[in-house]
């Protein structure tokens, strides 16, 4: 039953006036994704398409005019870009922060869920402590770090309490320095859903090629590298990929901790639109600049998932159905 | 689980563990302090790891409670409140659009496959455009409409974001619904539809109730588009939060601190409550416990 | 041939359930031995203890004269087949069988030539490198099996290996199975809730019920002498008859009969053990289907009369299903040659052979033995 009955059954079609006659011949299934499909368009679709628009003209609000009747110019801003180090290091940056994010929230991750793999005294209580990072809302972890590791914060103290000597380092005035605090806090914000993820993963192993791995002779090292971490690869790719996406996005945190600053030390690719587009105004020029990132992304992720597509391709329930 | 007494070597890793999660609480504890501690006590170094002198001055401060003022020098800090109700208006407001219209289409594309592999993929690529990037032409789009600083400005635009997740998550949660239970309806006669409503969502209420939290929380939680699409009327949480810093008076941290725990409260309460399907949310429905 | 493993009192407890009660038994080396017994009788429970992948409760497992129940499965001398067959599926088959010997850190080019060998014993050659997800349940058997020969263990636990076979493969796989115990000449423990199959490879078979071990002996002591009602009721290709009877003294002779007088057995060469059981007036008679007969002959006795209820055609024999007179739900089954084709509802007259027949006790379940 690929398609639907169509919506109503043909009951008394003849005393229903045009647009009732119209509505049934359309089939449900159309009919219910109407709503979504009105959403996307006015929130994904038109905005893409002035996008597109908006980078290939020359056109800022402060023009005073309206966006069709702005100048085209081709690919200029996108050529411009390329020569833009601001841009490129804001670029380069964005994909800094969310390689070294993603990995190492991904090794906490999986190294917490394989001590909690087996029961152990205090399991529950001590999973819901682990994963409250995750349950903040961006902002407020931004706000929290940077209360963290301001200059007479409790992070240089304790520093100075390990090493013995007095340290008072401004962290996030530090142009070199200000991007740690900032990882840390997306790390610590975001390393329980990976957690989640790889707990899951390992609860869905199947048990008896573990019990066999075991009576052949596998150590526990063995067991993790040859058997387990094979059987994860699906899931370590999507929550990867799922993590990535999110973020190359990182905004909040950034502006509260540092706005972006010293300077341009710590903006991404977000805080770079976040100036250029809405404090100078740049429309045309950010827009291009949203478009290469979004290809660049697009480019990276398709490459990271290709190996999982083919299985999925292969498993499709509806070519299960037809056989 | 085999069930034995626990072993040294469980132990071991319990202690392990609560070690771990004593570093990763922290900040949460920080926060807390910071929250009761008095004015003098905000910038003190060494840092005053227990405050002695708990106050609720900084909450009173921006909940706007007069009956004992204590100015920071911050005009408008004490505008807690509103923040906080039209904050949950438009959260609450696009959570029942998204999950109408996710619900809905979510069906469709479980039960009928309309769209094929294309229109769920469609709707999930919306996740990937930086939210900057949408905010732009939609701030021409807006402006053309008179939707700058709009509540429904902001309302269509947080369900059109979170848009990916109630359609994903519906729909992992309809397919865990047998279609036999579906077919044998259609079969005494209900329309399409009728099964849609009567049918099949009752049995997913969990499912309904799981997604639409995770989706306020998503909602309430937002910074960006609230800040950058609204500047004065409509001032949700999260950017009243931002503004408790002035140029003027410096850093409030106390009042921030204040402010971030009372975000913060319902967030963990309802993420707790749906802590067991955190998993399947966050990876769109792939993931299920 | 010595003992090789021992398993004393072995207990296992699930909450409040009792898997394994207290189960004894000596295998010896290179024997043939079947677990057999209904689902939930704790067999493969049983054999994932002896492989190291359950602790029991309590009890001893002793192999070689060594006591291995705190060992790791990996340290166990033994090898497990499971049911699904567990094959590593991100591996090849090559991989899968080479899993033992990579963790033993033994050199490739050694690998090599071992995995060569012992796949062209179980003729995998050709799919060496193929993908298990791809393979057909036969072949991941013996990949299974492969996997495990290859690790060179001293006993062989198999968990209900033929249960995924279709039945023609089933008998196929069945004779090569017991081919290669005799050529390892080590010692098998073969788990399944086929009663044909236990009896018709194993050297001794267990017979387990509810946790409990009910027999432990030959195919033929089981088939011959069943212990209780359980063991004659689970053996035997098809079951065995139980009916309620009453004993009566007639004219000096001990006589067997039911409440509604359809069958008459003289039983009185069994009179020392029924005395000696103290069992009263009622016993259960087990007869097996194979040994009712048709037709009188000098041995038998007395005719009953039975109705048809249901008739078999299987061509080498029938089967056919009657209940006594005034008993309508209570089926039974006998077998008779091929030209004995009673229509149903006809009345036919049956005889059971004294010398063939089980008195159990009702209260205990036990067969009285001479």
């Amino acid at each position: 039953m690929a398609e639907g009955i169509p919506g109503e059954t043909t009951r008394s079609t003849e005393n229903h006036g045009i647009l009732r006659r119209t509505a049934s011949m359309i089939p449900l299934s159309v009919w219910l994704i109407v709503p979504v499909e009105i959403i996307l368009i006015f929130l994904l679709i038109a905005p893409s398409l002035i996008s597109i628009w908006l980078s290939l003209v020359s056109w800022q609000p402060t023009f005073g005019i309206g966006i069709l009747a702005a100048k085209f110019i081709w690919f200029k801003n996108y050529i411009e870009l390329f020569t833009d180090s601001r841009f490129l290091w804001a670029f380069f940056r964005t994909f800094y922060i969310t390689a070294t994010c993603v990995f190492l929230e991904f090794l906490i991750g999986l190294g917490l869920a394989l001590l909690v793999e087996k029961t152990l005294p205090l399991r529950k209580l001590l999973i819901l402590i682990l994963i409250l990072p995750m349950m903040f809302p961006p902002l407020v972890t931004g706000n929290s770090f940077f209360m963290l590791f301001v200059s007479e914060g409790p992070i240089n103290r304790i520093i100075t309490l390990v090493l013995g000597i007095p340290f008072k380092f401004d962290w996030l005035s530090s142009p070199t320095y200000a991007i740690y605090p900032i990882m840390i806090g997306e790390i610590w914000q975001w390393y329980p859903l990976m957690f989640l993820i790889m707990v899951s993963g390992l609860r869905g192993l199947p048990p008896n090629q573990l019990h066999a791995a075991d009576v052949l002779g596998a150590s526990r090292w063995d067991l993790f590298w040859r058997i387990k971490l094979p059987l994860l690869k699906p899931i370590i790719l999507i929550a990867i990929v799922i993590r990535a996406m999110e973020v190359i996005k990182l905004f909040d945190l950034i502006y509260i901790m540092t706005r972006g600053g010293p300077g341009t030390a710590t903006e991404n690719i977000n805080l770079y639109m976040y100036k250029i587009g809405l404090k100078d105004y740049r429309f045309s020029y950010v827009s291009a600049g949203a478009w290469l990132v979004l290809i660049a992304s697009v480019i990276i992720f398709v490459y990271l998932l290709k190996p999982l597509l083919h299985k999925v391709g292969e498993s499709d329930p509806r070519t299960e159905e037809a056989k | 689980m085999e069930t034995r007494p626990y072993g040294i070597n469980d132990w071991a890793r319990t202690v392990v563990l609560i070690l771990i999660s004593i570093v990763m609480v922290f900040p949460v504890y920080w926060m807390v302090m910071t929250a009761i501690k008095p004015l003098d006590e905000w910038l003190k170094y060494p840092p005053v790891w227990f405050t002695l002198r708990p106050t609720l001055d900084c909450f009173r401060s921006i909940l706007g409670v007069l009956d004992k003022p204590i100015d920071f020098g911050n005009p408008g800090q004490a505008a807690a409140v509103p923040a906080i109700l039209k904050g949950l208006f438009v959260s609450v407001s696009a959570t029942f659009i998204s999950m109408g219209a996710g619900s809905m289409a979510a069906y469709s594309i479980s039960r009928f496959r309309i769209g094929g592999n294309f229109l769920p993929l469609f709707i999930l690529s919306a996740r990937m455009f930086p939210p900057i990037a949408v905010v732009l032409p939609l701030l021409v789009m807006y402006s053309n409409v008179g939707a700058i600083d709009s509540y429904w400005g902001l309302i269509v635009a947080y369900a059109g974001f979170t848009l990916p997740f109630s359609v994903w998550m519906m729909k992992s949660f309809i397919d865990d619904v047998p279609r036999a239970i579906e077919e044998a309806a259609i079969i005494e006669g209900m329309g399409n539809f009728e099964v849609f409503y009567k049918v099949t969502l009752p049995i997913v209420k969990t499912g309904i109730l799981v997604t639409a939290l995770f989706i306020f929380i998503l909602n309430w939680s937002e910074f960006l588009v609230a800040f950058t699409m609204c500047y004065d009327r409509v001032e949700t949480a999260p950017v009243f939060l931002a503004s408790l810093f002035s140029a003027v008076c410096g850093t409030l941290y106390g009042p921030q601190a204040a402010m971030g725990l009372i975000i913060v409260i319902p967030v963990v309460i309802f993420g707790y409550l749906i802590q067991e399907h955190l998993a399947r949310g966050f990876t769109f429905g792939a993931l299920k416990r | 041939m010595g003992i090789k493993l021992q398993l004393n009192n072995l207990i296992k407890v699930f909450g409040n359930l009792v898997a394994v009660n207290e189960l004894c038994i000596d295998i010896l080396d290179g024997e043939f031995v079947s677990i057999v017994g209904p689902s939930g009788c704790g067999k493969t429970t049983t054999l994932n203890m002896l492989a190291g992948v359950l602790e029991p409760t309590s009890g001893s497992i002793i192999l070689d004269g060594i006591e291995i129940n705190s060992l790791p499965a990996r340290k166990r001398d033994i090898g497990l087949i499971f049911q699904d067959y567990a094959i590593f599926d991100k591996m090849d088959v090559y991989e899968n069988l080479a899993f033992s010997l990579r963790t033993k850190k033994t050199p490739k080019e050694q690998i090599d030539r071992t995995v060569r060998s012992v796949a062209e014993t179980f003729n995998l050659t050709g799919i060496l490198h193929n993908d298990p997800s791809f393979l057909n349940p036969g072949d991941l058997q013996r990949v299974a099996i492969a996997r495990t020969v290859i690790t060179e263990p001293s006993v062989f636990l198999l968990d209900e290996p033929l249960d995924n076979l279709d039945a023609n493969m089933r008998v196929t796989m069945r004779g090569e199975l017991k081919r290669l115990q005799k050529d390892l000449g080590k010692t098998m423990i073969y788990v399944t809730h086929d009663q044909e199959e236990a009896m018709s490879l194993a050297d001794r078979v267990v017979v387990m019920n509810n946790g409990k071990l009910q027999q432990f002996d030959t195919p033929k002591e089981i088939y011959d002498h069943p212990v209780n009602k359980v063991v004659a009721g689970f053996i035997g290709n098809l079951p065995m008859n139980f009916i309620d009877s009453q004993l009566r003294d007639e004219s000096g002779k001990l006589i067997l009969t039911d409440s509604s007088q359809s069958f008459h057995l003289d039983i009185s060469s069994h009179r020392k053990v029924i005395e000696e059981s103290h069992c009263g007036e009622t016993l259960c008679l087990g007869v097996r289907p194979e040994h009712i007969s048709a037709e009188p002959s000098k041995e038998h006795d007395s005719p009953f009369k039975a109705v048809v209820y249901n008739l078999e055609i299987l061509g080498a024999e029938n089967v056919i299903e009657f209940y006594m007179k005034e008993k309508p739900d209570i089926i039974h089954r006998m077998i008779a040659p091929p030209e004995f084709v009673p229509k149903v509802n006809d009345t036919i007259s049956i005889h059971f052979h004294p010398d063939k027949i089980y008195l159990i006790d009702p209260g205990t379940g036990n067969v009285l033995r001479q």
